[in-house]
């Protein structure tokens, strides 16, 4: 009942703020200075497919008109050819989109379980050596600024130790050769994700583990606490079963609100590592003034954050059945 | 001959804070037999829901207990070890929380919370012998059994003190300690809970401690009261002794407090004891003789010790017996 | 300061009397604030560390006038014209063009204050005006307010302004500091606004109100004292985001390529491909970001400690 009102509410919020985000993107490309047409056509097409492209996304008609082609264009995923790789910015960008979310998921979910994890412990030994260990290594690693750690990373265990490849995603020995199978492709892209997954992690992890120390000690002052002592649980069932759930759902909401700085940190990871996704297109693209696909990457980054906030509504929506019932 | 289900002897226990050592409860002593219910009556901050805590081992980590023996079925509970405490905890005695609101864990289920009650002091139950158990639980609270299922919060206040009640028994055991069971409820369902209470006691023959800062509650239920205050056991008798001839300055107080219909309080001046008026009490020692129309000198600086009106009712006060 | 003839108040809110007795109280609660300040350990080291940046960057600018060659940006050594480890001319090596390390990280401590704070300041301002407006107008504008700022704190600050930067070219120093604050005001303007919504129905302001007083008074006068502890404290952890993102674009390329930002040498250090043979120059720039970083959010910390209570004590008081 109450779900899925909630879920097609926050769908219809999420249309109206990326209607507005389209907008402003839509209002930022005309208004910047020098030619917009030059923007979205690659001034080294021939006149012939400069015209079709033109026509196809309405930039010799008034403005009004250029708007509504615009969001047409959206919805049907026409978003210009890429200068630089000359192909459909659509198609693209939906190669990579796969790699981001692999990369992301699995940094957010191994994030918060390793700071829900910690966390738990931290409370549970408050004061003790333990417990200031973790608070202060979680700080640490909080400060630590994500792209240097990339390169330290780097150094460190690709360069130095040699234990993992220096960037990319995948080696092309292993996905050319016909006799790979996907066990030993599906190694070599963990191979490849390990080191941007352990950046990842090691800064996000930091903050989940503050919260979930503190939500775990507000936990632990409630009543049901000593109903389950009093039951003769032992310490452990106490502290995991009982106390770790309840305290466990502030840390998805802070999952949420991090959300931005997350997809920040994700882009970066991508930029320093080589790893195909969507923010390093989006990087790329900016630098290397290819517009139809900086303009495309940064709405569909818009999609993916405005989904994952949803994602975790609903996760938290379906985990406390305060809400869910 | 049985030993005595439960026996209180000489039972002091403080808080420790910032370094001094408050004293919660000072030489208390009772005990419960079973199948009998004791009410321990007294304001807030009297230290008889220290007393429960105590029984079940559940105090802070900054309570000492000072002195005494907590004697439950002839073993010391102080004495005993952790994993003794662990097996006797719900198994042999359990507690009717207060606050049902938060005594139960709002992620899981209730019918989970009562099985898992269960299992822990049993765990060689069948699943389906778990199932059938907590669903016997709920009949005998009156609570239908499809809300099993159901999380703490879907339940109203009434309800989730039933779910409460019935997780006390799930264990069948030989002593509850119900702390203000009713106090968050209005007075129609306090009514039924009381009675549901009373009803599961007498069906089980268990042993019960009452505790409430309500007398009118306490004397519809319990077989014998105690009255606390300031964490010394002031009066102790059976609850017809205690309430037709209350002896201590305080339970008298505490009796004339009850509104009758007329919305009055209800005048005892003319209740005529055959062991004596209403005696003043002593300071150091009694700590009503501030409030107490009769103190005399005596009370505000000698103790007053324990004299007994009968084989089963005594009274601290230093003047009662006198006259009459 | 001629003080006006009233009663001695020592309880009860400063903003009813005459300007004469309200700054005084500020004075003395800046004083007691320190005073517990200084007791706490976090504090006290965060204050260390912040000194000793703002050490090095009043430092930056001596190292170009000992010796044009050590200017941080166009001092190139005339020996030297690559990388080099650390030397007794050049205490932390030179770049790759043979440019003195050590006073880029001088002149980046200068730019990370800058940015920082003159970023914090702007997003302050912003979000206690917005944050106020909000809670004191309360209804539609409230509503508009906070949506707005709830679609703006969804979006990554650093991604929106690398799009700005293909727009509109290269950024200037100035223009990237306006951006980031443009990003960063909903944060304190969610809790000015909460609040503002708790003090908008005290005595005081109706009392102010009733008076006469026009609704722009009351925010500044009245309301906005209270809400300023609140508010500087959040300013500590706007410096610590503006820096990590001035740093992060320049990171990226997208800085102001006239100013040396710690960010800006981390790029060198990557795209010249220098990083795996030289740690005096990879190190140096992370392991400031990271200090200043801690540093701001340890003040911070210690702030909220020393503030927190005494806001709690002032809502009994009034």
């Amino acid at each position: 009942m109450g779900l899925r009102r909630f879920v097609l509410r926050r769908l219809v919020e999420i249309v109206v703020i990326f209607f507005v985000i389209m907008t402003v993107l839509f209002v930022l490309f005309r208004l910047a200075p020098g030619d917009p047409v030059a923007r979205m056509v690659d001034p080294s097409m021939t006149p012939e497919d400069a015209r079709l492209l033109m026509e196809s996304m309405g930039l010799d008609q008034p403005l009004w008109t250029q708007y509504l082609y615009y969001l047409k264009n959206v919805a049907t995923g026409n978003l210009g050819i890429s200068f630089h790789y000359g192909e459909p910015v659509s198609r693209i960008l939906m190669n990579r989109l796969p790699n981001t979310i692999l990369l992301f998921t699995t940094a957010i979910v191994l994030s918060a379980l390793l700071g829900v994890f910690l966390g738990k412990i931290a409370a549970w030994r408050r004061e003790e050596r333990i417990d200031t260990l973790m608070t202060i290594g979680a700080l640490f690693c909080n400060t630590l600024f994500l792209p240097w750690l990339a390169l330290i990373m780097i150094w460190f265990f690709a360069y130095w130790v040699g234990w993992f490849p220096i960037t990319g995603m995948i080696s092309p020995q292993v996905w050319i050769d016909p006799s790979a199978g996907p066990i030993r492709k599906t190694l070599d892209v963990l191979h490849h994700m390990a080191l941007p997954l352990m950046t990842l992690i090691v800064t996000h992890f930091g903050s989940y583990l503050l919260v979930m120390r503190s939500s775990m000690l507000d936990t632990l002052k409630d009543d049901y606490i000593i109903t389950a002592r009093a039951k003769g649980l032992d310490e452990k069932t106490i502290r995991d079963h009982h106390a770790a759930p309840n305290a466990a759902l502030p840390v998805v909401t802070s999952v949420g609100l991090s959300l931005a700085f997350s997809i920040n940190g994700g882009a970066l990871t991508e930029t320093v590592f080589s790893w195909p996704g969507i923010g390093r297109e989006l990087v790329f693209s900016v630098s290397h003034s290819d517009y139809p696909l900086a303009q495309a990457a940064f709405l569909l980054i818009a999609i993916v954050v405005l989904m994952a906030n949803l994602v975790v509504d609903v996760l938290y929506a379906y985990l406390d059945p305060r809400i869910r019932y | 001959m049985t030993p005595t289900l439960l026996e209180v002897d000489n039972l002091s226990i403080g808080y420790r804070t910032a370094g001094v050592v408050n004293l919660a409860v000072e030489g208390v002593s009772f005990r419960v037999e079973r199948g009998g219910s004791l009410g321990l009556v007294g304001e807030s901050g009297c230290g008889k829901t220290t007393i429960g805590m105590a029984l079940m081992g559940l105090l802070g980590s900054n309570a000492a207990i000072l002195s005494g023996r907590i004697l439950f079925e002839g073993q010391d509970l102080l004495t005993a070890g952790e994993a003794r405490i662990r097996q006797i905890r719900w198994r042999r005695i359990s507690m009717i929380f207060q606050s049902a609101m938060n005594a139960l864990n709002p992620v899981h289920r209730v019918q989970d919370q009562i099985a898992e009650a269960i299992i822990t002091h049993e765990p060689h139950l069948s699943r389906q012998a778990l199932a059938a158990r907590t669903r016997a639980l709920f009949d005998l609270v009156k609570i239908p059994a499809n809300r099993l299922q159901n999380y703490p919060h879907q339940f109203s206040g009434g309800m989730r003190q039933r779910v409460i009640i019935a997780m006390a028994l799930a264990c069948n055991p030989s002593l509850i300690i119900a702390d203000e069971p009713t106090t968050a409820l209005d007075v129609i369902v306090q009514d039924q809970i009381l009675s549901a209470i009373a009803a599961v006691q007498k069906e089980m023959n268990i042993g019960m401690i009452f505790i409430s800062h309500d007398i009118a509650v306490v004397a519809d239920v319990c077989t014998h009261i105690g009255v606390m205050h300031a964490g010394r056991l002031v009066e102790y008798g059976s609850r017809q002794e205690v309430l037709e001839c209350p002896g201590h300055p305080y339970t008298r107080m505490l009796l004339a407090s009850l509104l009758t219909l007329s919305d009055q309080a209800a005048d005892l001046s003319g209740v005529v004891c055959a062991w004596g008026d209403n005696g003043p009490a002593a300071k150091m020692g009694c700590p009503i003789s501030a409030v107490c129309a009769d103190a005399t000198a005596a009370c505000r600086h000698e103790p007053a010790g324990w004299v007994d009106l009968s084989a089963t009712h005594r009274v601290r006060c230093l003047n009662v017996g006198r006259g009459g | 300061m001629p003080e006006a003839p009233q009663p001695s108040r020592k309880r009860g809110n400063t903003c009813d009397q005459p300007d004469g007795k309200h700054r005084l109280h500020w004075v003395a609660r800046f004083v007691d604030g320190w005073r517990v300040y200084r007791k706490n350990t976090i504090g006290r080291i965060g204050i260390m560390l912040l000194g000793l940046f703002a050490l090095m960057a009043l430092a930056s600018f001596i190292p170009p006038w000992v010796d044009p060659m050590y200017h941080p940006m166009t001092g190139v050594d005339p020996h030297i014209s690559h990388s080099t480890g650390p030397s007794l001319r050049h205490w932390l090596g030179t770049d790759f063009i043979g440019r003195d390390i050590f006073s880029q990280l001088l002149a980046g401590a200068r730019i990370a204050f800058m940015v920082g704070i003159s970023s914090a300041l702007i997003s302050i301002f912003l979000g206690t005006t917005i944050g106020m407006v909000a809670g004191y107008a309360g209804r539609t504008t409230d509503v508009v307010l906070m949506r707005l700022a709830d679609m703006i704190m969804v979006m990554p600050t650093l991604l929106v302004v690398l799009i700005l930067a293909a727009l509109f070219g290269q950024l200037n120093i100035w223009v990237i500091v306006l951006m980031i604050a443009l990003f960063r005001w909903p944060g304190v303007a969610r809790v000015i606004r909460s609040q503002t919504l708790s003090l908008r129905h005290r005595p005081f302001v109706e009392a102010a109100r009733v008076a006469g007083a026009s609704h722009l008074r009351i925010l500044f006068r009245h309301i906005l004292p209270h809400v300023m502890p609140l508010a500087l404290l959040y300013m500590t952890f706007r410096v610590t985001s503006a820096i990590i993102i001035e740093a992060a674009l320049a990171f990226l390329g997208f800085g102001d390529p006239g100013t040396v930002s710690w960010g800006m040498m981390l790029q060198w250090v990557w795209k010249t491909g220098h990083m795996f043979q030289a740690p005096y120059w990879l190190l140096p720039p992370g392991i400031c970001i990271s200090l200043i970083t801690m540093a701001f959010y340890m003040t911070g910390r210690a702030m909220d400690d020393v503030l927190d209570p005494r806001l709690r004590s002032e809502e009994t008081k009034a």
